[in-house]
């Protein structure tokens, strides 16, 4: 039975057994999936708590989340976004052009990171450890973990910002960075709406 | 045993408020918690079905784009002038 399918396949146009997308690409999509199972974990244990916090949220004597400083920082990861599928436009017509961009975008993602870091020292500064409450766990765990993605998909920029210097650059490792880079512009606002309003 | 069975499920039709699945989750809470457990139970059973459904969804794209392409550059390659010598 095996032996004729492998007949049949080997008989067939090879159009009709073209892959349908990049491995890397698919393996991105199938690991993002997989994170964003892994946030809304968060999202979901974290609401619970809230909704049965005695007290109000945050609780007494916690200090409040700077909701005006990361909305700014939200904005600057948004336009990170942006600027990346902007770079990606460029990257198709001629992959030169798409250098500053790219760069920008790179440039927007570690603002956001180095200001999510300035906001956690002054938070602790505050008195909000990840034991001072349950409003602290759940943020530095949150927020925390978003940090990591961010740094890891900054790298997988990187990397690419490097081949494209190099002309070694190719769309399928570009198009992987960035469903990494879009997942986490894309998950921030609902963690923000969520651990932040 | 067939009646106790029945017995069970009349009450869960008839007094379901009382009959709830999870012994955690619900007894002795309000009701902001219990609709937080009802919502992102609803929020954790969805999420995975509608990722599925997007990627299927992308994946008939993209098979209906490389047909496309494919009946395309067969035509293109029919009409040009080196394929009617």
């Amino acid at each position: 039975m095996s032996a004729k399918v492998l007949h049949i396949a080997k008989k067939m146009p090879a159009a009709r057994r073209r892959q349908l997308a990049p491995n890397g690409v698919i393996g991105m999509i199938i690991f993002v999936f997989a994170e964003m199972m892994f946030f809304a974990g968060f999202i979901s244990a974290h609401t619970i708590v809230k909704s049965g916090a005695l007290g109000g949220w945050p609780p007494p004597g916690q200090p409040r989340l700077p909701i005006e400083q990361t909305a700014f920082n939200t904005a600057a990861l948004l336009a990170s976004g942006a600027m990346l599928f902007f770079a990606h436009r460029r990257f198709g017509k001629d992959p030169g052009s798409a250098r500053l961009p790219l760069a920008i975008a790179m440039a927007l993602g570690a603002f956001f990171v180095a200001f999510q870091g300035m906001e956690w020292v002054a938070l602790l500064n505050e008195g909000l450890t990840v034991t001072s409450s349950t409003h602290g766990a759940f943020f530095y765990l949150i927020v925390g973990a978003h940090a990591a993605h961010a740094v890891a998909a900054l790298l997988a920029l990187l990397y690419c910002f490097v081949r494209l210097m190099q002309r070694n650059l190719v769309m399928p490792q570009l198009m992987a960075a960035e469903i990494f880079w879009y997942f986490v512009v894309a998950v921030w606002p609902l963690l923000y709406w969520r651990v932040y309003l | 045993m067939r009646a106790l069975a029945s017995a069970v499920m009349l009450a869960a039709l008839t007094v379901p408020s009382q009959v709830l699945a999870c012994p955690v989750c619900s007894p002795g809470r309000d009701d902001a918690t219990q609709q937080a457990f009802l919502s992102m139970t609803i929020f954790m059973t969805l999420l995975p079905l509608m990722m599925l459904g997007v990627l299927f969804y992308w994946l008939v794209r993209r098979i209906r784009a490389l047909e496309t392409r494919d009946i395309a550059i067969q035509m293109q390659a029919e009409l040009s002038p080196t394929a009617e010598e």
